[in-house]
């Protein structure tokens, strides 16, 4: 056998499987294709036509002429070099950052004996649902320079030289990565979930301690999933602005994020510069075709990753013995830092007028106005019911997409390049800004006699274009741990391709899936860019309604209904565990019947 | 200053006669035609509340019409409503915004003129744009302090904010919305060498109206700069340690509304732009949310007193190019790239 046998094609074909020939699944690619095309392609061709328009205070379809001059402002301004270096420089140190947390939790949780591994699974999620305005701001009310509330007590205890200065590049990075680390998180842990011990156990039975094996033998095989989420997660920190833009503009700190922000944002009454703001998305698109082709090679032989196989896995923790105490300090002091004080902050915010350092007399000034408001708001209803329709079926529809994708891109059997084009195609819309999405939907829904502009639906199809590239990144990870001798037993056994997909590979990526599936609906949840552009009276959500209050000054009401958004999530977290109860006790009831 | 509406009305209605003389449209032709329409939207940057309060008292008048105000900031306002006209999907019949983007609505016809004056009898310092637009609001942006860590009449001009002791002390509204006004009267390079020293003595900037308030009112810093009179106002009620200082001049950002050219509901359309020019229109503003006029004839009592004290009220240009010009000096100085 050729070395070009061996190494490439990176991915299993199905007819490595089945020996089918039939069109079928090639007319299923064409099919997925044409899905991600409809769903990408509006806002691609928006993007790279809004970067060539010329023509200032037009919008991109109202322009008749086109030159590159916004890409050569991009290039010649002095300026843009010191902002792509500290681009990089934010990006490559909050990813780093919050990857490595992730992945430590990750193992941590999935891969060992520490104490409450449930909590820490809740607590490290729980920061997703807090709104990102507000998280932002909870970072300087508890690390302001003047009455943060850790600053201030560092002072009071003649600790102020241990003070942190939040308006800086360092902090930026610092609090970034962690926000990122809660995002993380769900992508990994599937990966280490899904790891079969037995490498591990080997291991230390050649007598590798458990650092070295987890570098020499865990990380090396989760390199698919980890790769996708350093990947997926720079271009996320290089497209996030909320931190960036609370943090850095009292350090004067800026990013390419920020410049998007205030060139889609002017507030002088000119319309967004969509041709400046295309072009850095252009930018972002390269950077993210660099990325996303640096992880397909490196994954390019799927075979080294496989973990799940015909013989059967049981992920047995790993003791952790006399570290189990001290890394459990650790992980509570993070969750302390990163998850327990910002909760804090937006629970003590929702029940102020306005924010006071806790003491006496703001003790005593805490009420429940804001709660009692909220649900006596006659919006809150309508709001919930379309919170919940938009994001189950925006996460569902991203889900079952993207879980098509993985099966294209890693067991397809179309030509490895159409396989590796599918995969990028589906990255894509991660690097448009969120602007140009929502401006090519409303371009698009106003002229195609598709009735779906001013309702939830053009909203989930922004939301899907949205978070694709997520979704699709997980799934294929955890899809290229399957052995495909799984499949093979399956058709040696009479099974077909549809049942051995349905009863044998599905149940195998389920849990990528629910994975995705909750990470979609949280973010959908929260989400704002997007939905302010496409929301009407009629398709308000929690999100909006949340900037509503925030940009009415009703800052309690917006932290009383952050707690909402966080009480849902954690509802919606211990939902496994209920159903899990649920068809505990059925059972017993049956079988007592 | 509180008038009935149905004072407000009959008074309009005596007007008629005249109105009809130089005008098709009369206030009562418009209601009938209104009340056929039904229903009017509103894209608004205000509060959706302020129009709900509104829609009660003008429903005593003009009964029988649903009102659907939507809050939308006011650039992607302009953005659907352009692409929406130019679909011919018009779903908007009013907008209010502030005026720096008046220029792209007129631009693109989507704001025609109308004799307000009139059909309505609306006074001419109201009617702006060559009455494309009717002035609602005149938002006051005074330097705001922190009563727990500044004594009333510490703060004696725009200058002491530049001095040492305010060093890393006082907050700046990113936007510089309340500077580039100024910059009216100053002058740009003024304003901007102003904003120079500002940033030398190492102000927080905050981005937005609401994390203004709200790090002054928490004690984040001592003084701001970019926050509303009639937040501070509100704040200071509910009871946090809030002020506006007696420091002029006051910059003041002109609010304006405008019916949509093409739009579904146009005759309901013209009565709520008129509504909200009326002096009970102004009064339940101010009452609701404490904006509203700060100088004329129905200016609210934050204007009313800054006349009393002889404190200059600088109110935003209605040479639009010129104002947005400022604002984008005034940004560009206070965060470099933008």
């Amino acid at each position: 056998m050729s070395e070009q046998a061996i190494v490439s094609p990176g991915f299993h074909h199905a007819d490595d499987v089945s020996g089918d020939n039939s069109r079928l699944p090639l007319l299923l690619f064409f099919v997925v294709v044409g899905v991600v095309v409809w769903i990408a392609a509006a806002p691609f061709i928006m993007l790279l036509y809004s970067s060539l328009s010329a023509e200032a205070d037009k919008l991109p379809f109202e322009s008749a002429h086109l030159s590159l001059d916004n890409y050569i402002a991009l290039l010649t301004d002095s300026r843009n070099l010191a902002l792509l270096g500290t681009t990089a420089a934010f990006t490559t140190g909050s990813t780093v950052i919050g990857v490595g947390l992730a992945i430590f939790f990750a193992w941590l949780i999935e891969r060992t004996d520490i104490f409450a591994r449930r909590f820490l699974f809740v607590a490290l999620l729980t920061p997703m649902a807090i709104p990102s305005m507000i998280y932002a701001m909870a970072w300087i009310q508890l690390f302001g320079p003047n009455n943060g509330l850790v600053n201030a007590t560092l002072a009071n205890l003649g600790l102020g030289v241990l003070q942190v200065n939040v308006f800086s590049l360092g902090s930026m990075i610092v609090i970034q990565g962690i926000a990122l680390a809660s995002h993380a998180y769900l992508l990994i842990a599937i990966a280490f979930r899904n790891f079969d011990s037995s490498f591990e156990e080997q291991a230390f039975m050649c007598g590798r301690g458990k650092l070295a094996t987890v570098l020499r033998i865990t990380m090396p095989m989760l390199k698919p999933a980890l790769l996708a989420a350093g990947l997926f997660f720079a271009v996320v920190a290089m497209e996030t602005f909320d931190i960036p833009i609370t943090l850095g503009l009292t350090s004067h700190v800026q990013v390419v994020s920020t410049q998007i922000y205030w060139s889609t944002h002017p507030e002088s009454g000119r319309l967004p510069d969509y041709g400046a703001a295309s072009a850095l998305g252009v930018v972002l698109v390269i950077i993210a075709y660099a990325l996303i082709s640096l992880y397909t090679r490196a994954t390019r032989d799927a075979r080294r990753f496989v973990s799940i196989t015909a013989r059967g896995f049981r992920p047995r923790p790993i003791p952790l013995g006399g570290w189990r105490w001290p890394l459990f300090v650790l992980a509570l002091l993070f969750v302390f830092v990163a998850v327990a004080l910002p909760l804090f902050i937006l629970i003590w915010r929702s029940l102020l007028r306005f924010y006071q350092y806790p003491s006496m007399a703001a003790l005593n000034a805490l009420n429940l106005n804001a709660y009692r408001g909220m649900f006596n708001d006659p919006d809150i209803p309508k709001v919930l019911a379309n919170t919940f329709t938009l994001s189950v079926g925006s996460a569902a529809a991203v889900t079952v997409l993207a879980t098509a994708i993985a099966w294209q891109v890693v067991r397809g059997n179309a030509p490895d390049s159409w396989r590796r084009g599918l995969n990028r195609l589906a990255f894509f819309p991660q690097s448009i800004p969120s602007v140009v999405v929502g401006l090519a939907l409303i371009f698009i829904y106003l002229w195609l006699p598709i009735p779906v502009y001013g309702t939830l639906w053009i909203m989930a199809l922004a939301m899907v274009t949205r978070f694709l590239a997520y979704s699709t990144g997980a799934i294929i990870a955890a899809q290229m741990q399957i052995s495909t001798e799984l499949e093979e037993a399956a058709r040696i056994s009479g099974a077909g391709r549809a049942f051995t997909y349905l009863r044998v590979v599905l149940p195998l990526v389920s849990p990528a899936m629910f994975a995705a599936f909750l990470w979609v609906l949280i973010h959908v949840v929260r989400e704002l860019g997007l939905s302010l552009m496409l929301y009407t009276l009629q398709s308000q959500v929690l999100s909006t309604k949340i900037w509503l209050l925030w940009e009415n000054g009703r800052v309690a009401d917006a932290c009383a209904t952050g707690v909402l958004t966080v009480v849902g999530l954690l509802i919606l977290l211990s939902l496994p565990a209920l159903f899990k109860a649920l068809r505990g006790i059925v059972r017993a009831a049956f079988s007592l019947a | 200053m509180k008038v009935s509406a149905p004072v407000a009305f009959a008074v309009v209605l005596a007007l008629c006669p005249v109105a009809s003389a130089r005008a098709e449209d009369t206030p009562a032709s418009l209601y009938e035609q209104a009340k056929k329409e039904g229903r009017l939207s509103i894209w608004s940057s205000l509060d959706v509340d302020i129009h709900q309060a509104q829609l009660k008292a003008f429903s005593k008048t003009f009964p029988g019409l649903t009102v659907e105000a939507f809050k939308i900031q006011p650039g992607p306002a302009i953005e659907r409503a352009i692409a929406e006209s130019r679909a011919g999907r018009l779903t908007v019949d009013i907008m209010d915004t502030n005026s720096g983007y008046l220029q792209t609505v007129f631009d693109r016809d989507l704001a025609r003129p109308y004799p307000w004056r009139q059909v309505f009898g609306i006074d001419k310092s109201q009617t702006l744009y060559d009455d494309r637009a009717l002035m609602i609001a005149q938002y006051d942006l005074p330097i705001a302090y922190n009563t727990d860590q500044v004594k009333p009449n510490e703060i004696k001009s725009w200058e002491d904010l530049a001095e040492p002791r305010w060093k890393g002390k006082f907050l700046l509204e990113a936007r510089g919305f309340g500077l580039a006004i100024l910059a009216q009267q100053w002058g740009v390079d003024k304003t901007v060498s102003y904003i120079k020293r500002l940033l030398a003595n190492q102000p927080i900037i905050a981005k937005g109206a609401s994390p203004t308030m709200d790090g002054l009112a928490s004690g984040q810093a001592s003084a701001a700069i970019g926050a509303l009179g009639a937040k501070i106002d509100g704040l200071r009620k509910q009871g946090a340690p809030v002020e506006w200082a007696r420091v002029g001049p006051v910059p003041a950002q002109l609010v304006t509304i405008f019916p949509v050219n093409g739009a579904p509901h146009p005759a309901a359309a013209k009565l709520w732009a008129w509504w909200w020019t009326t002096p009970e229109a102004q009064t339940i503003f101010y009452d609701e949310q404490g904006y509203g006029m700060m100088l004329g004839a129905n200016a609210n009592p934050r204007g009313r007193e800054l006349a009393q004290r002889g404190i200059p009220v600088v109110i935003e240009t209605t040479a639009v190019e010129e104002g947005r010009r400022n604002l984008e000096a005034v940004a560009q100085a206070i965060d470099g790239l933008k």
